[in-house]
C-alpha cells in the first residue's frame, strides 16, 4: 500500500510537473524580489514554502525516508501546505497585473493534471477504476479549484462567500490528512476511511464549486458595475466638456452672473438635486452674498439670508468647508434654525444638506450650499469639483473686470477733460485768430492805401483813415490785454486786494464810463442804486471790471433800442448785482457754459458778436475770489438775467491757485505722469512702477514717471537700449515677466537688485503704431504673490492707453507752449509800441515806407517794411531796462548784452510765423554797410533794402529820442549825425532818400508834432531836470 | 468804365470803406452789403460785374451767399472772390467748391486785391 502509494503520488505530481515546474520558478524570482524589495517576512514565507514542499518531494523520492512512517505521514500535508504558501506568494505578488493570466493557466494546469492523476490511478489499479484514482481525479481538479475560489475570494475584503470557502478548504485538508495517514499506514486503509476521504473531497469542491460560481457571478456584478460607472464618466465628461465650452463662451459673451446661473442650474440637473445656491465671499470676506440659486422652489433662497455673515456660517455648517471639503451636513446642527436657508420648510431628514466649498489656491471665496429630500442621496463630488473649479476663475475674473471697469472709468475721465482742454484750445486759437485778424486787416487795407496815395490822397480822408487804424489798434489792444488779464488771473499772478469800497461809486462810474458807448449802440440803459451807500468788503478794480464785463457783454448783444437794466441791492449778508438786457437771451443748454473760458455761443462761420469769450469767465473768476457767486437765467418774453452775489463780510480769502481753475486747462505735467504710473500700480497691484521713454539725443531710456521708488535713483537712472531688462524689452519690443529674479541670470547680470528687491517683474515696450517708444515696468505684487501672464497681458494692454495720453500729453504741451510763446511776443509787441509812442511809430512807419518807395521797392516788400518797422526792436524789450535806456557808456558786460536784442527779438518773434523779410529786419537792422555790425558782422547790402531802411530810422529815432543821461538831438543834429556814418554804417542810397523823404515832409504837422513831442511835451519830469541842469551848464560855458 | 460794378459785402463798416476808396478810385462804381441777405437781394437788383465778399457774417455766411447766388441764374454768372480771415486750406477748398472764383486771406494787400479785381472784370470782356 504504501509503496504503490509513493509510485502513485510520484506519477500524480510528475503529471503535474507542467505546473509545478511554473510555479518553482515562479516562487523563487517572486522570492528573490520580496528579498530585493527589503520585504523579508514575505520573502522568508516563500523561502518556507519551499523547504517544506522541497521536505515532502524528499521524502516521497526516498525510500528509507518514506519508510519512517512519522515522515512519510507528515510529507503530503506539509507538500500541501508549501504548494498553498508558494501559490498565495505567487499569486499575490502578481495579483494586481497577472491575476486573469494566472487563473487560466492555473486551470489549464489544474486539468491537465487532474487527467494525468487519474491516468495514473488507472494505471495503479491495473486497469480498473479505483476510488483513489477518482479520489485523486478529483483531488486535483479541487485543489485548482480552491486556488480559484480563493483567488476570487482573495480580492474581496466583504465576500459573503467566505464561510462556504473556509468549509471547503478545511474539507480539503481534512482529506488530504486522511490520506496522507492512511498512505502512512497510521490509519488503516479501510472502505470507511476512503469513503470519508472522497465525500470530504467532494464536499470541498462542491462548497468549492459554489464559491466559484458565486464568484463569477460576482464579477459579472463588479463587470456591470464598472461599466455602468464608465458610462457615468462618459457622461460626466460630456457634462464637463460643455461646461467648459459653456465657461469660455460665458467668459466672452454673458455676465458673470448670467454664468453663475448656468453653473447651478447644471449642477440640478446633473446632480438631480433638490435645489442649489451659490455663495461668495465679498465685504473683506465677512460676509457670504448669494449669487445665484436653483432648484425646487428657485432654489429655496430666503432673502432675509441674501448676505449672511461667514462667522455664523461657519458655526452652522461646521467650518469644516474652509479646508476644502465637501460634506454632507446634519440638519440637527441648524437647531431650530434650519429654515433659515430657505423660503418653505421642507421635511428635514438627516443629512439633507451638502456644502461644498470654492477654492482659490487654499482661500475660500464661496460655497454651493446643496439640499436633497431623499436622504440616501449621493454625490458626485467630480462633477461639483468642476463646477466649484470653473465658479472659481468666475470668481476672479469678475474681481478683475471689476477693478479694470473702475480704473477705465478712470482713465476715460483723464482723456475727456484732456480732449476737453483740448477743444478750448483750439475754439481759443480760433477765435483769437479771427480777433485778431479782424483789426489787423482794417490796420494792414488802411495802411497800404494810404501809402498808395500818399500824396494824392485828400487830407481829410487821410484823417478818417489814421482814426480807423488808430481805433482798429485799440481794439487789438484791447483784446491782448483781455488775454493777459485773464492769463495773469489764471496763473495766480493777479492779486485780490480787499479793502472797504463803495459799490455805488463803483457801479455809477462803470455807467458813465460806457454811457458813450450805449449812446452809440442805441441802447436805453438804467441804473438803479438804493439810496444808502452799499459798502462791501472787496477788490475795488476787480469788482469795477466785473460790472463794466457784465454791462458791456449785455450791450454787445441787446439790438438797437433795447435795453439794459442795472439793480443793486443790499441782502441780510450780500449783496445783489443784476444786470439784465433785452437780448435774444441764451439757449437754455448754454446758460451752465457762458462761464467757460473761450466759450461763446455761437461757433459757427456766423459769428454775430466779436470778442475773445473771456469776459464772462474772468467775471466768474472775480465772483469766485470774493467767495461769491454767480449765474444767469432767461426771462420770459426775451433778455437775460445776469445775477452776482456776493457776501458782505470777508469770510475766508482763497486765494489757491488751482482753486481759480475751471476746468483743466491749466495742466500741470507733473501731476498729469503720476496720476498716470498710480494708475498703472493700481491696476496691476503692484508697489512698484515707472514709465520709461527713449531720450532720443543719448538713445537711452529715461525713466518719466515712478510710483514706490527712490526719487534720487529715477532721476539718475539711464538704461541703455539693449541693455538691463528694460534697454532689451525696448530693443526687442516683446515683454518679459520674470517670476523670481534671483534666480533669474539676467538679472543678475543687471547688477541692480537694491533697486528692484522684488520677486516678480513685468515689463512691457510702449508701442506707438508700431514703434517702441518706451517701456513699463511694474514689480512687487502687494499681497507679495507673483504676477501672472494674465497680468503681462493686461499690462500689454494699457501700454496702449498709456501711448495715447502720452501722446495727448504731447500735443498739449506743443499746444500751451505755443501759445505761451505768441502770448510773450504779442506781450513784448505791445510793450515797445509803447516804448516808442504809437503816434511816432507810426511816423516812422509812415517815413520807412516812403523811403522804400523812392527806392522802388514792391508793394509786398513795402508791406512787410511797414509791419517790420512796428515790431523790429521788440527784443530791446527783454534787455534789462537800465542797459537799454541808457544805451552810451555801455560796460563791455552790458554792451554785450544789449547786443543781443536782435536775437533775442528774432526767436520772440518766430512763433508767430512772420514774413521772412519780417524776420530778418528783426535780426539783422545793425549790420553795418561795411560789415561792422553785429550779430553777424555781415555787409547790410546781403540784407535787404528794408533792413537797410530800418537800420537808418533806427539810428534816427535813436538820435532825437531822449534819455535819462543825455538830451536827444535835434532835427538837424539827427540829419547830419546820419549823414556822417553813411557808407561806414548806412547804405549812402538809403541814408540819402531817407534825408530826401524827410524833407519833404518838414514843417508838416506831424514833424511839428515830433519834434514838439521831444523839445517840449512829453519829457519825464526826471529827465527835465537833467536837461535843464545840461542846459544851465551849457549857458555857463 | 463807368458801368462796372463792384457789390463789397462785409460786416466789418472799416473794411467796407477802404474797399470802397480802393476800388472806387480804380474807376469802378460800388455797392456795399454788410450781411449775406442784403448781399443776395442787392446782387439780384444791382446785378453787379463782381462780388468781393466776407465769410464769417451774422446770419447767412459768405458760404451759403455764394452757393445761393451761383443757384440763381440771375446771379450765377457774376465772379465771386471771397475775402475772408479764413485761412486754411480747407476754408479755401470749401471756398471754390461752392462756386468762388477766387480767395484772397485776411490781412491783405488792397492793389493786389484791385489787380485781381482787374484781371476778372477784363478777363471776361
Amino acid at each position: 500500500m504504501l509503496g504503490l502509494g509513493i509510485e502513485e503520488i510520484f506519477v500524480g505530481y510528475s503529471g503535474s510537473a507542467t505546473y509545478l515546474i511554473v510555479l518553482l520558478l515562479m516562487s523563487v524570482v517572486v522570492g528573490f524580489e520580496y528579498f530585493v524589495a527589503g520585504n523579508s517576512w514575505k520573502g522568508w514565507r516563500v523561502v518556507s514554502g519551499l523547504i517544506l514542499l522541497g521536505f515532502s518531494r524528499l521524502v516521497f523520492l526516498s525510500p528509507i525516508l518514506a519508510e519512517k512512517a512519522f515522515l512519510s505521514a507528515a510529507s503530503f500535508p506539509a507538500g500541501q501546505v508549501g504548494l498553498y504558501v508558494l501559490m498565495v506568494s505567487c499569486l499575490e505578488s502578481r495579483k494586481e497585473k497577472y491575476q486573469s493570466l494566472w487563473n487560466k493557466n492555473m486551470v489549464t494546469a489544474g486539468m491537465i493534471s487532474g487527467v494525468v492523476f487519474a491516468a495514473g490511478s488507472f494505471w495503479i489499479s491495473g486497469g480498473g477504476i479505483s476510488p483513489a484514482g477518482v479520489l485523486f481525479l478529483v483531488g486535483g481538479f479541487a485543489s485548482f479549484g480552491f486556488w480559484v475560489g480563493f483567488l476570487g475570494e482573495l480580492k474581496r475584503e466583504d465576500s459573503p462567500n467566505k464561510v462556504i470557502w473556509i468549509l471547503g478548504m478545511a474539507l480539503f485538508v481534512i482529506a488530504g490528512l486522511v490520506k496522507g495517514l492512511s498512505l502512512a499506514g497510521i490509519i488503516s486503509s479501510n472502505l470507511l476511511w476512503n469513503q470519508f476521504v472522497s465525500l470530504a473531497d467532494i464536499g470541498g469542491l462542491a462548497f468549492l464549486a459554489i464559491c466559484s460560481a458565486a464568484g463569477g457571478k460576482e464579477s459579472r456584478n463588479f463587470r456591470e458595475r464598472i461599466e455602468k460607472i464608465r458610462a457615468e464618466e462618459d457622461g460626466s465628461n460630456q457634462i464637463c466638456k460643455n461646461l467648459l465650452r459653456l465657461g469660455k463662451n460665458s467668459v466672452l459673451h454673458k455676465t458673470v452672473s448670467e454664468n453663475y446661473q448656468e453653473i447651478v442650474e447644471a449642477i440640478v440637473e446633473e446632480l438631480g438635486v433638490d435645489f442649489v445656491s451659490l455663495r461668495t465671499l465679498q465685504g473683506n470676506g465677512e460676509h457670504l452674498y448669494i449669487r445665484s440659486s436653483a432648484g425646487e422652489g428657485g432654489g429655496f433662497v430666503s432673502p432675509e439670508t441674501d448676505s449672511y455673515p461667514e462667522e455664523k456660517y461657519a458655526e452652522h455648517f461646521d467650518d469644516k468647508y474652509k479646508k476644502g471639503m465637501g460634506y454632507k451636513v446634519n440638519r440637527d446642527i441648524l437647531g431650530g434654525d434650519s429654515n433659515i436657508f430657505v423660503q418653505q420648510p421642507i421635511e428635514w431628514k438627516k443629512d439633507n444638506l451638502f456644502v461644498y466649498p470654492i477654492m482659490e489656491g487654499t482661500m475660500m471665496v464661496g460655497l454651493f450650499t446643496m439640499g436633497f429630500f431623499d436622504d440616501t442621496f449621493e454625490i458626485n463630488q467630480d462633477f461639483l469639483a468642476f463646477s466649484a473649479g470653473l465658479t472659481s476663475q468666475l470668481i476672479r475674473h469678475e474681481r478683475l473686470e471689476d477693478k479694470y471697469y473702475r480704473k477705465e472709468i478712470e482713465i476715460t475721465q483723464y482723456k475727456n477733460e484732456l480732449e476737453n482742454a483740448n477743444q478750448l484750445k483750439t475754439n481759443f486759437l480760433s477765435v483769437i485768430s479771427h480777433e485778431l485778424r479782424t483789426p489787423l486787416t482794417s490796420i494792414k487795407a488802411y495802411a497800404e492805401t494810404l501809402a498808395d496815395n500818399v500824396f494824392s490822397i485828400k487830407r481829410n480822408t487821410i484823417e478818417d483813415f489814421l482814426n480807423v487804424m488808430s481805433e482798429e489798434n485799440d481794439r487789438v489792444i484791447k483784446l491782448v490785454d483781455n488775454i493777459l488779464d485773464y492769463s495773469t488771473m489764471e496763473t495766480g499772478q493777479l492779486k485780490c486786494v480787499k479793502k472797504r469800497c463803495n459799490v455805488n461809486n463803483i457801479l455809477q462810474s462803470v455807467y458813465s464810463d460806457l454811457e458813450d458807448k450805449m449812446f452809440s449802440a442805441g441802447i436805453n440803459c438804467t441804473l438803479h442804486l438804493p439810496k444808502s451807500p452799499v459798502v462791501m468788503y472787496a477788490d475795488n478794480e476787480l469788482i469795477y471790471q466785473l460790472t463794466n464785463n457784465l454791462i458791456n457783454n449785455a450791450i454787445k448783444f441787446t439790438p438797437r433800442k433795447g435795453e439794459v437794466a442795472i439793480f443793486l441791492d443790499e441782502e441780510a449778508s450780500a449783496i445783489r448785482i443784476v444786470v439784465q438786457d433785452t437780448g435774444k437771451g441764451i439757449p437754455e443748454k448754454q446758460l451752465e457754459k457762458v462761464f467757460e473760458r473761450f466759450h461763446q455761443v455761437d461757433n459757427s462761420n456766423t459769428r454775430e458778436h466779436g470778442g475773445s469769450g473771456l469776459g464772462l469767465a474772468i467775471c466768474k473768476d472775480i465772483v469766485e475770489w470774493h467767495d461769491g457767486r454767480i449765474w444767469v437765467e432767461n426771462l420770459k418774453g426775451a433778455g437775460s438775467r445776469f445775477v452776482v452775489l456776493i457776501p458782505v463780510r470777508n469770510i475766508t480769502i482763497r486765494h489757491n491757485k488751482t482753486a481759480n481753475v475751471i476746468g483743466t486747462t491749466r495742466f500741470d505735467r507733473e501731476r498729469f505722469l503720476s496720476l498716470l504710473v498710480e494708475m498703472l500700480a493700481g491696476f496691476l497691484q503692484a508697489r512698484k512702477a515707472s514709465i520709461m521713454k527713449l531720450d532720443e539725443d543719448e538713445n537711452v531710456l529715461r525713466v518719466i514717471a515712478a510710483k514706490g521708488m527712490d526719487p534720487e535713483f529715477v532721476q539718475n537712472t539711464k538704461v541703455k537700449v539693449g541693455e538691463r531688462i528694460a534697454g532689451r524689452v525696448f530693443e526687442e519690443g516683446r515683454g518679459v515677466h520674470i517670476q523670481n529674479i534671483e534666480e533669474n541670470d539676467s538679472f543678475k547680470r543687471s547688477n541692480n537688485s537694491a533697486y528692484y528687491g522684488t520677486h516678480s517683474f513685468i515689463s512691457v515696450p510702449l508701442k506707438e503704431k508700431e514703434k517702441v517708444i518706451g517701456v513699463l515696468n511694474v514689480s512687487d505684487h502687494v499681497e507679495g504673490r507673483e504676477f501672472t501672464d494674465e497680468e503681462k497681458e493686461i499690462l500689454e494692454a494699457l501700454g496702449e492707453i498709456i501711448t495715447a495720453m502720452l501722446g495727448k500729453l504731447e500735443a498739449y504741451e506743443i499746444v500751451s507752449r505755443n501759445f505761451a510763446d505768441l502770448k510773450e511776443a504779442m506781450r513784448s509787441i505791445l510793450d515797445f509800441r509803447e516804448s516808442v509812442g504809437s503816434k511816432n511809430l507810426s511816423l516812422y512807419s509812415r517815413l520807412a515806407v516812403q523811403t522804400g518807395r523812392h527806392l522802388n521797392m514792391t508793394e509786398s516788400s513795402l508791406a512787410a517794411l511797414y509791419v517790420g518797422m512796428n515790431l523790429y526792436d521788440v527784443g530791446m524789450m527783454k534787455v534789462p531796462r537800465h542797459i537799454r535806456s541808457k544805451r552810451e557808456n555801455l560796460s563791455a558786460d552790458e554792451w554785450g548784452k544789449l547786443k543781443k536784442h536782435t536775437d533775442l527779438g528774432y526767436s520772440l518773434l518766430s512763433p508767430m510765423g512772420l514774413d521772412e523779410r519780417i524776420m530778418k529786419m528783426t535780426q539783422s537792422h545793425h549790420e553795418s554797410y561795411d560789415g561792422k555790425g553785429y550779430p553777424h558782422g555781415i555787409k547790410s547790402s546781403e540784407t535787404g533794402m528794408g533792413v537797410r531802411i530800418i537800420s537808418v530810422i533806427d539810428s534816427f529815432r535813436a538820435l532825437i529820442t531822449h534819455g535819462p543821461y543825455r538830451r536827444g538831438f535835434s532835427l538837424d543834429e539827427a540829419v547830419a549825425e546820419i549823414s556822417k556814418n553813411a557808407e561806414k554804417k548806412f547804405d549812402p542810397e538809403v541814408v540819402k532818400t531817407f534825408l530826401e523823404v524827410l524833407d519833404e515832409l518838414r514843417g508838416s504837422e506831424e514833424i511839428q508834432d515830433l519834434e514838439d513831442y521831444f523839445y517840449s511835451k512829453n519829457v519825464d519830469k526826471e529827465n527835465q531836470s537833467i536837461i535843464e541842469e545840461t542846459e544851465k551848464m551849457e549857458e555857463k560855458v | 468804365m463807368n458801368e462796372r460794378k463792384v457789390l463789397v459785402v462785409d460786416d466789418e463798416e472799416n473794411i467796407i470803406q477802404i474797399l470802397e476808396f480802393s476800388i472806387e478810385a480804380e474807376g469802378y462804381e460800388v455797392i456795399t452789403a454788410s450781411n449775406g441777405e442784403e448781399a443776395i437781394k442787392k446782387a439780384r437788383k444791382e446785378q453787379p460785374n463782381l462780388i468781393i465778399l466776407d465769410i464769417m457774417m451774422p446770419k447767412v455766411d459768405g458760404y451759403e451767399v455764394c452757393r445761393v447766388l451761383k443757384r440763381n441764374p440771375l446771379t450765377k454768372k457774376i465772379p465771386v472772390i471771397l475775402l475772408t480771415a479764413k485761412g486754411r486750406e480747407i476754408d479755401k477748398r470749401l471756398g471754390f467748391e461752392v462756386g468762388a472764383s477766387d480767395y484772397i486771406v485776411k490781412p491783405f494787400s488792397p492793389s493786389k486785391l484791385i489787380d485781381k479785381i482787374n484781371e476778372h472784370l477784363f478777363s471776361r470782356k
